[in-house]
């Protein structure tokens, strides 16, 4: 078998044809840097086996952060039999930079021109065979996005990964060839592997390289020092860089015919106008967030009724609409349904139907009144159940968020919210590991790695979970349900996300009270073209989070679950059989609870200890709390809570510990020291923010104006923290 | 008890036990449960597997 690398710019499309060459369904993402290590899988349609490498994106050979090393290692120390260069032909000047590098290692290369229908679509003609003249190695065009041009790509693969390739640079005609052509045959004397590239790095005064290797540094230092470096101004770096972006402006005028002139503006700078505004950037944001949560929570879709009265009495379209769960009112002729539920609530409403359908089959035909048909009817299927209806909704959240990344707009949020997030300490690159905590807070922790500075990793970490994950979607869905004024439900989800956000900036600012003022390090993100999502690419994202949910509920949840069961079935002497649930272990342990979290509003009353009891079996796995809450008797018709007490119960829930999973991670992503005081500012910050929250709620309840004043209060005194702390802040550098 | 409450009995306890043991299984095999993702630097046992086949083959 032979092994072969894929090398490329980020966001060049290096994943999508690793998907397409193995069959895997790895995460591909519409920004740079959503692979952040390798990954192998074999492509099997030639006649040998080949072992597919991709690797995480670099822009050059000279690494800064620990991904790019990776790449860096994987070629010249894995010796790979062949390297794909993937190459953006919509940008081809800027990722030829990689390219004049690549070359200098001796190893097979195959240029893949990536991305060349949309070139083609421009009307811009690239000539291959100047192309691949100037560089001296094979030039493929592809479009790994449609599925062209891979079979030939791999075909030329394997016949070049047969044949040796000697190294050559394009510095090679240039004012540093003597010097070059010295320091080579000085390595070469030393048997080291690829003097060239290395000969080159230790001019460039590469600092990994002189830290890697300080015998061949010494050498070639001094044999720069019998070179009159006022021809250089004493700044190799710079020299070859420019030397090297001349050459493929050289090459680029042959083999490149651009139909439309660079000054113009594409499509894409005339979106980005607009949604990156500086000022109507988050709003738009919030904006577009908000239409998400309609579409997938909203019981009156478009705000028809609230705007025009419109009431559908017709049973049958009730029916429809409701996932026949107003089949028996509607029967009576007594039910009108106000609005039209938005695509969310409607599946959710049928799966719920479909659901409930197999338990009551399954009830009718066990047994009345004994424990196995309560464990597996009132237990196991009722608490899968309750989560089960409301995956509908969060699959919907899904795809919505997967288009938004794919087609680009995401990238620009983390550009949006950089401005925002500077301020405080933490910079735009931290804002992708948080928008991977939207789907699941322990690939976020662990894509924190990213982050070069400590200090920002650990501050990110700790506000990670506050960005709602998919396992706590199903509780939103749930409490929007009850949640007084049920057509709010969909504002109710949406400011549950937007408190997230907000909390985990005000974090940023109390955390950075305690920390030492440090500097954050510019955020440079190459925004990359909006494109239409692609459906392939979204299913994937969707089965993946399917597949995922799947395995929680066959494991973790449904062990939970009975035990659950059994402790709210059976009482301290659990030998002498079954009891009421009010004499049961859990209601023991709930009650203990119960006075921990009493100030906390959702805690008080009859029932305040199931919430309790629920709020921490969420620990095991989120979704746990609604399988929890539903095998206590806690569902939407039997929640009894106030509307400041359900805000409570759902801050509480978004700002504690997370899973214990995520817990897991953020241990082993962060310092000892950091991990005990992330802990304690989960616990902190999710007591403190839901009384706070309670306290507000009452004071709405009771006049809405008191829990306003109280509100701006809070506002004015974070806005004055937050401007004395940026008062010391340097200016923005690069965005 | 009936014969058939025992085998539901012995059913749930092995579902209890099930994730533990799986995560105990999938810890001596290095697997972690995200082989097909790799959006992070976990090393998966899907790379370490091969490469201990390639090198045996």
């Amino acid at each position: 078998m032979i092994t072969v690398g894929l090398i490329g710019n980020p966001n060049c499309g290096k994943t999508t044809l690793f998907n397409l060459l193995t069959g895997s369904t790895a995460h591909v993402g519409n920004w740079p840097g959503v692979t952040v290590d390798k990954r192998e899988g074999v492509y099997k349609k030639v006649d040998e086996k080949i072992n597919i490498v991709d690797l995480p994106g670099i822009y050059s050979l000279s690494p800064y952060t620990p991904e790019e090393i990776v790449s860096r290692n994987f070629i010249l120390d894995e010796h790979p039999d062949c390297i794909i260069n993937i190459v953006d032909a919509t940008n081809l000047e800027r990722n030829l930079y990689l390219t004049t590098q690549v070359l200098e290692i001796d190893v097979p290369v195959v240029i893949a021109l990536n991305m060349i229908d949309v070139v083609n679509t421009n009307g811009d003609v690239i000539d291959l065979e100047a192309l691949s003249k100037r560089l001296g190695v094979k030039v493929v065009e592809i479009s790994a996005l449609k599925n062209k041009g891979i079979d030939e790509l791999m075909k030329t693969v394997l016949a070049a990964s047969h044949q040796k390739r000697k190294s050559c640079s394009v510095l090679s005609e240039t004012k540093l060839s003597q010097l070059i052509d010295k320091g080579c045959e000085l390595l070469n004397k030393i048997n080291v592997e690829n003097a060239l590239f290395h000969t080159i790095k230790l001019i460039e005064g590469d600092e990994v390289e002189i830290n890697m290797h300080p015998e061949q540094a010494q050498i070639i230092d001094k044999l720069k020092s019998t070179v009159d470096v006022t021809d250089f101004d004493g700044d190799f770096e710079a020299v070859i860089a420019d030397l090297r972006y001349k050459f493929i402006s050289d090459s680029f005028m042959h083999a490149v015919v651009k139909k439309v002139k660079e000054t113009e503006i594409s499509k894409s700078d005339k979106i980005d106008k607009v949604l990156t505004h500086r000022i109507w950037g988050i709003p738009i944001f919030l904006a577009i967030m908000f239409v998400v949560f309609h579409f997938v929570f909203s019981e009156d879709l478009l705000f028809l009724n609230s705007l025009f009265n419109l009431e559908i009495s017709n049973p049958h379209i009730i029916n429809f609409l409701t996932g026949m769960g107003y089949e028996s009112l509607v029967e009576e002729g007594e039910t009108v349904l106000a609005g039209i539920p938005s695509l969310g609530v409607f599946l959710q409403s049928w799966m719920g139907w479909l659901t409930g359908s197999i338990i009551d089959l399954v009830s009718s035909v066990m047994p009345e009144g004994t424990w196995y048909t309560g464990l597996i009817c009132d237990g196991v299927l009722s608490g899968i159940d309750a989560i089960f209806s409301f995956i509908p909704q969060v699959l919907l959240l899904f795809l919505f968020i997967s288009i938004l990344e794919d087609s680009g707009y995401m990238a620009r949020v983390a550009f949006i919210m950089d401005r925002a997030f500077r301020k405080f300490s933490l910079s735009g690159k931290a804002f992708i590991p948080l928008l991977m905590g939207f789907g699941c807070s322990v690939p976020a922790m662990m894509a924190t790695k990213t982050l070069e500075d400590e200090k920002e990793r650990d501050m990110t970490i700790r506000i990670t979970p506050f960005f709602s994950c998919g396992a706590k979607a199903p509780i939103w869905a749930m409490l929007a349900t009850v949640v007084v004024g049920s057509f709010l439900g969909d504002i109710f989800v949406f400011s549950i996300y937007l408190v997230g956000i907000i909390i985990a900036i005000i974090s940023a600012i109390i955390l950075k009270l305690f920390s030492k003022n440090h500097e954050v390090p510019p955020f440079i993100m190459e925004l990359p073209n909006y494109h239409k999502p692609q459906f392939k690419n979204l299913m994937a994202h969707l089965y993946e989070k399917f597949k995922h949910f799947l395995y929680k509920a066959s494991t973790i949840i449904t062990a939970s679950i009975i035990v659950i069961w059994f402790l709210s079935n059976f009482g301290w002497a659990f030998w002498k059989g079954m009891v009421e649930i009010e004499d049961s272990i859990l209601a023991d342990i709930g009650r203990f609870l119960q006075l921990i979290f009493y100030p906390l509003g959702w805690a008080q009353g009859e029932d305040g200890w199931k919430y309790s009891v629920a709020t921490i079996t969420g620990l095991i796995a989120k979704e746990d709390v609604v399988a929890t809450m539903d095998n206590l008797g806690l569902n939407a018709s039997t929640i009894a809570l106030s509307n400041a007490a359900i805000y409570s119960f759902a801050v509480y829930n978004l700002f504690t510990l997370p899973c214990f999973a995520a817990v897991a991670t953020a241990k082993s992503e962060s310092s000892k020291k950091g991990f005990l005081v992330t802990i304690l500012w989960w616990f902190a910050a999710s007591y403190v923010i839901s009384l706070i929250t309670y306290g507000i709620g009452s004071l709405f309840e009771i006049q809405w104006w008191l829990g306003l004043i109280v509100i701006i209060l809070i506002a004015a005194i974070i806005i004055i923290i937050a401007s004395c702390i940026t008062k010391n802040k340097p200016d923005r550098k690069v965005a | 008890m009936k014969w058939f409450e025992y085998i539901i009995i012995a059913i749930a306890i092995m579902l209890v036990i099930l994730p533990f043991l799986l995560n105990k299984i999938n810890r001596k095999k290095n697997k972690g449960s995200c082989c097909n993702c790799s959006s992070c630097p976990v090393k998966c046992c899907c790379e370490k597997n091969k490469n201990e086949k390639t090198n045996n083959s």
